[in-house]
C-alpha cells in the first residue's frame, strides 16, 4: 500500500492463527499503523491480499469489515467525546453480527474494566487518557470480534495503566479472541506475544518469539535496518 | 394589542423556519454539505398539493411527503458520492442541483405558479378578545414542536440516532465501528425530506402561490439563520432559524409599507455583523466540546 507516491507497506506477509498474540512493533513510521488501516479497508492495498477466514477482504468497506469480526481499536483511542461512556460502548455494538450475548459481553467488559462501567454515565471527554484507553477497548470488544486489532494501546499511559490494560488483553485472549498488537514497546510486546514481527521502513524486518525479548542486539539491527 | 398580533405571528414563522434550520443541519452535520437544494424540496411538497388540491387532506400531505422524501433520496444519491469533497466542490454541486431543479419546475408548471388550496381552512382566525389568531399559527407552532421533539427523541433515544450522531462526530471511527456510512447518510435525507414536506404543508397555507423558486428565499433565510446560530449544533441552529423567521415577521410587520424593501437589507446587515463578533454563531457555546448534531 502507498500515500501518493511513498510506498507505506512492502511486501509484508504475516499470519496470525485463531487464539494468537501476534505482536507488530517498529519505530515510528515503519508502517505498523498503515497495516492495521489496510486490514479494515480505510486504506487501500494496491497489491496482494488480506484474508480473514479464508476470505478476502479487499474490496469490502470499512463497515462490512467490522461487521465481519474484525475490531480496530484505534491510535489515539477516537473515542466520542461528546457522547456519554455508555453511548460509547452501545456504538460498539453496531458492529456486532448476533443480537443475542449483549448482556452478557456487557458484563464481561464491566468486569474487565470496572472503570468503564462506574462512569458509565459520564461525558467520555471527561474520561482520563488511561480510562478513555479502557473505554476504546471495551467499546470494540462489544462487536465480539474474532480478531482485535490493538494499534498502540499503551500510548502516552502510566505504567500501572498500561498494566491494566495488557493484564486485559491476557484475559481478552483466554476468552478466545484472537490479537494483533501494534506497539512501540518492543520488549513488553514481545515478551507478551506468540510471535513478534519488527516492521522497519515499510517492510519486515525480523520474527521473534518470547524468548528473544532482551535479544536488544537483534532488536536493534532490525530497528536500524 | 396588535404588538402581541404581530408576536404570535412572528412565533409561527419562526418555528417554520427553525424546522427548515434542522433539515439543512442534519445533512450538514453528517455530510459537511450545505444543501442549497434543499429548498427545491420544499417546492416538490407545494407543487403535489397544489396538484391535489381536490383531494382529502390526509391523502394531499401523505403524497406531499412522499414526494419530498423520494426527492431527498434522489438528492442523496446525487450528493453521495462527494462526501470528503472540498466544500466548494459540494457547495457549486447544490447550486446546480437547486437551479436544475427550479428550471424542470419551470418547463413542467411554468412560471405562473399554482395555488394551493387544501388546508385554506387553516387561514381562518379564532378571536380573543381584541386578538385575532390564525388557526396555522397556532397549528404551525404545535407541528414545528412535535417535530423539533420528535427528531431529538430520534437522535438521543434510538440506535441509528446514535449513529448519526457519533457519524457527525467522526465518520471514520463510526465506519470502523461497523456503521453503515450509506445508511447513516440516507436517514439523514429522509428526516430532512420529512421536515420539508412538514414545511411545505405549512407554507402553503400562508403562502399559497407555488412558483418554480418557491423554496428558494426559504431556504436562504433559514441558512442565515444557521450561520446566526451556529451551523455545528443542531439546537442552535434550529433557535437561529427561529430567530431569522421570528425577525423577518416582525419587523415585516412594524416597518411601514413604504420601506419594506430595506427588510432583507435589514436581516443580511445582521448577519455580517453576527458573523463579524461571534463567526462561530451567536448562540454556540464558547470553546468546548462540540456535538454537531
Amino acid at each position: 500500500m502507498r500515500y501518493g507516491a511513498v510506498p507505506a507497506v512492502r511486501r509484508l506477509s504475516f499470519e496470525v492463527a485463531k487464539g494468537e498474540i501476534v505482536g507488530l512493533i517498529g519505530p515510528n513510521g515503519a508502517g505498523k499503523s498503515s497495516t492495521l488501516l489496510a486490514i479494515m479497508g480505510v486504506a487501500p492495498i494496491t497489491a496482494g491480499d488480506i484474508r480473514h477466514d479464508g476470505r478476502s477482504v479487499r474490496g469490502r468497506s470499512t463497515e462490512e469489515i467490522a461487521r465481519s469480526g474484525i475490531s480496530l481499536v484505534p491510535e489515539g483511542r477516537h473515542i466520542f467525546a461528546g457522547l456519554t461512556v455508555e453511548e460509547n460502548l452501545r456504538l460498539g455494538l453496531a458492529g456486532r453480527r448476533e443480537r443475542d450475548g449483549i448482556d452478557r459481553d456487557l458484563g464481561w467488559v464491566s468486569g474487565l474494566f470496572p472503570v468503564v462501567h462506574e462512569f458509565r454515565r459520564r461525558s467520555a471527554g471527561a474520561l482520563s487518557g488511561g480510562q478513555q484507553q479502557q473505554l476504546a477497548i471495551a467499546r470494540a470488544l462489544l462487536s465480539a470480534p474474532d480478531l482485535l486489532l490493538l494499534d498502540e494501546p499503551s500510548l502516552g499511559l502510566a505504567p500501572t495503566v498500561v498494566e491494566t490494560v495488557f493484564g486485559a488483553l491476557a484475559e481478552i485472549r483466554a476468552r478466545g479472541v484472537t490479537i494483533l498488537l501494534v506497539e512501540q514497546r518492543a520488549q513488553l510486546t514481545a515478551e507478551f506475544a506468540d510471535r513478534t514481527h519488527v516492521m522497519a521502513n515499510a517492510e519486515l524486518r525480523l520474527t521473534i518469539g518470547p524468548d528473544d525479548a532482551f535479544d536488544t542486539e537483534r532488536l536493534a539491527a532490525a530497528y536500524l535496518s | 394589542m396588535t404588538l402581541l398580533q404581530q408576536l404570535i405571528d412572528a412565533v409561527a414563522l419562526g418555528a417554520l423556519y427553525g424546522l427548515v434550520a434542522v433539515g439543512i443541519g442534519l445533512v450538514f452535520g453528517i455530510m459537511r454539505l450545505v444543501n442549497f437544494a434543499y429548498g427545491e424540496i420544499i417546492t416538490a411538497g407545494g407543487y403535489t398539493l397544489a396538484y391535489l388540491n381536490g383531494s382529502s387532506p390526509v391523502v394531499a400531505i401523505l403524497a406531499c411527503v412522499a414526494a419530498c422524501i423520494g426527492l431527498a433520496l434522489v438528492q442523496e444519491r446525487v450528493f453521495r458520492p462527494l462526501r470528503g469533497a472540498s466544500p466548494a466542490t459540494m457547495l457549486v454541486a447544490t447550486f446546480a442541483v437547486s437551479f436544475l431543479l427550479q428550471n424542470i419546475y419551470l418547463l413542467a408548471f411554468g412560471s405562473r405558479g399554482k395555488p394551493v388550496s387544501t388546508l385554506g381552512g387553516l387561514n381562518t382566525a379564532i378571536s380573543l378578545g381584541t386578538l385575532r389568531i390564525r388557526w396555522i399559527s397556532i397549528v404551525a407552532l404545535a407541528v414545528a414542536a412535535a417535530l423539533l421533539a420528535g427528531t431529538t427523541l430520534l437522535l438521543n433515544r434510538t440506535a441509528i440516532g446514535l449513529h448519526m450522531r457519533a457519524a457527525a462526530a467522526d465518520f471514520r471511527t463510526a465506519r470502523i465501528l461497523g456503521v453503515r456510512a450509506n445508511r447513516v447518510i440516507a436517514s439523514s435525507f429522509v428526516l430532512a425530506g420529512f421536515l420539508a414536506a412538514a414545511v411545505s404543508v405549512l407554507l402553503t397555507v400562508q403562502n399559497p402561490l407555488v412558483t418554480p423558486d418557491y423554496g428558494v428565499s426559504v431556504t436562504l433565510f433559514a441558512l442565515v439563520g444557521v450561520v446566526v446560530g451556529g451551523l455545528d449544533r443542531l439546537a442552535s441552529a434550529s433557535l437561529g432559524g427561529f430567530a431569522i423567521g421570528f425577525a423577518y415577521s416582525l419587523v415585516g410587520a412594524r416597518l411601514p409599507t413604504d420601506k419594506s424593501q430595506y427588510l432583507p437589507s435589514l436581516l443580511y446587515g445582521t448577519v455580517i455583523l453576527v458573523l463579524l463578533l461571534r463567526p462561530a454563531g451567536l448562540f454556540a457555546p464558547g470553546k468546548s466540546a462540540v456535538e454537531r448534531v
